[in-house]
């Protein structure tokens, strides 16, 4: 579940300086939210995808991550159908089925799936750390960086800490939002879990606090444009205006 | 609960990165370094409950605690939200990247309103956790309306073709909403004895009605 699993692999994207590949990355994001019609679409398909091939992440993680999205899809697209109005396709009593809604969930598949392919390519192609540190290189405020690591870290100690509590509740017969007797457990699951990590964060605060922690974002990274990064670069923000263009054409 | 990647106009989009932006400033200047490790517990504490489902017929939700994010964290609880929504959408994919102004909005707007009502109840009413934490979880619940009416809304303004399905999906609000109120108030109830001093809110309102 870590978001830079495979940060550690060789390819022209891992190798890609973390600032350079936010500013290519990020506004094809947009443009890919942005297009509307097929030929647009499909470029913006065709580019995320060749990014996720030249990473060399594997394929079964990628597809992993994309479950999320490829799920929605699947149940968007029949509500879709029943309810987007338009050219009817199949008409028995009240209900009908809409040819638009099939246009419009291929639309949000192709719009969804691109956009986190990206996103893929963005944050895990590179350590958590080294993202973070190109962020507050584009002045991200240093509250909001270190709120984002702790909360990082904070993520797999309440799923450990939530774990142990499930495991522990079950073991007395207990089980989660199942009837009146499954919420008072529920409830005191969650209380636990609550004080326990609230209280547990404030010690590990002050003792950072105690080891000089100012709330400046220290990493062992550190930046060096290369010509092959603004090359990379300059080719991405190219194929984003070439997006744009085939969309609008 | 969140909207995804691929739903909404591009306008919609930069407006809500927009308002997420000021409501992120607004709360940026009421956070201090020391509350980090608070509002980072929040977040992933926002973030681990999207992983509690329960079923509702044939399909399942889960559960928020935006609520319970305003009365705990006052207005800084805009900047838990959005880092909790940030690792959702991109280590379980719930909600989206281009939506994540959007969302934040959705669910900040809707915490910070419950913060404002609790304030002054938690004022009124110190001394009465049981009123307290009746009157949370009435808000709680009533967040979840507020947010699910707040998607509807964005969802009409970005066009036509989401509205119907937006519909069906409010609707199953209603149950998230009573659920959700009443854990919010068994989990009020319990905090309000154990460790009153985490809810900011009534802090705030009791430090304010003592002074």
């Amino acid at each position: 579940m870590e978001l830079d699993q495979y940060a550690r692999l060789r390819s022209p994207i891992h190798t890609w300086d973390a600032r350079w590949k936010l500013i290519a990355i990020v506004p094809l994001i947009f443009v890919c939210a942005a297009v509307k019609h097929a030929p647009g679409l499909l470029c913006a398909a065709l580019v995320s995808s060749t990014m996720v091939i030249i990473s060399g992440l594997p394929i079964r993680h990628v597809l992993k991550i994309l479950k999320g999205p490829f799920y929605f899809i699947i149940i968007m697209t029949p509500v879709l159908m029943l309810t987007s109005g338009g050219e009817r396709l199949i008409s028995w009593k009240v209900v009908s089925v809409y040819r638009s809604g099939l246009y419009i969930a291929a639309r949000l598949a192709i719009k969804a799936l691109s956009i986190m392919l990206l996103f893929i390519c963005l944050f895990g192609t590179a350590r958590f750390q080294e993202s973070m540190k190109a962020m507050e290189f584009f002045k991200l405020p240093p509250i909001l960086l270190s709120l984002l690591f702790f909360t990082y870290r904070y993520i797999f100690l309440y799923l450990e800490e939530f774990g142990k509590l499930l495991t522990a509740a079950r073991l007395r017969g207990y089980t989660l939002l199942r009837g009146l007797k499954g919420l008072k457990s529920t409830v005191s699951i969650l209380v636990t879990l609550l004080i326990r990590s609230y209280e547990q964060s404030e010690r590990v605060y002050a003792a950072m606090r105690l080891r000089g922690y100012t709330g400046a974002f220290p990493t062992l990274c550190h930046f060096k444009t290369q010509a092959s990064d603004v090359l990379k670069t300059s080719l991405l923000l190219s194929l984003s205006v070439l997006i744009v263009y085939m969309d609008v054409l | 609960m969140h909207i995804s990647d691929g739903v909404l106009d591009i306008k919609i989009i930069a407006g809500g990165f927009t308002a997420a932006a000021g409501l992120t400033a607004l709360a940026l200047k009421k956070v201090k370094s020391d509350d980090i490790p608070r509002l980072a517990v929040m977040g992933a504490f926002f973030f681990v409950s999207s992983l509690i489902h329960f079923k509702v017929g044939i399909t399942s939700i889960h559960l928020t605690f935006i609520g319970l994010m305003g009365i705990i964290l006052g207005i800084p609880s805009i900047l838990a939200i959005l880092t909790g929504l940030f690792f959702q959408a991109v280590m379980f994919q719930h909600g989206g990247i281009s939506t994540l102004g959007v969302n934040t909005v959705i669910f900040g707007l809707p915490a910070l309103l419950v913060y404002g009502a609790f304030l002054p109840l938690a004022k009124r009413w110190k001394g009465r956790p049981f009123c307290l934490s009746l009157a949370g979880g009435i808000l709680a619940g009533l967040t979840i309306l507020t947010a699910a009416g707040l998607i509807l809304v964005i969802i009409r303004f970005s066009g036509d073709e989401f509205t119907g399905i937006a519909f069906v999906f409010s609707a199953a609000h209603g149950i998230l909403a009573l659920v959700e109120g009443v854990i919010t108030f068994f989990i009020l109830r319990r905090l309000l004895k154990i460790k009153p001093e985490m809810l900011y809110a009534y802090k705030a309102g009791t430090l304010e009605s003592s002074g």
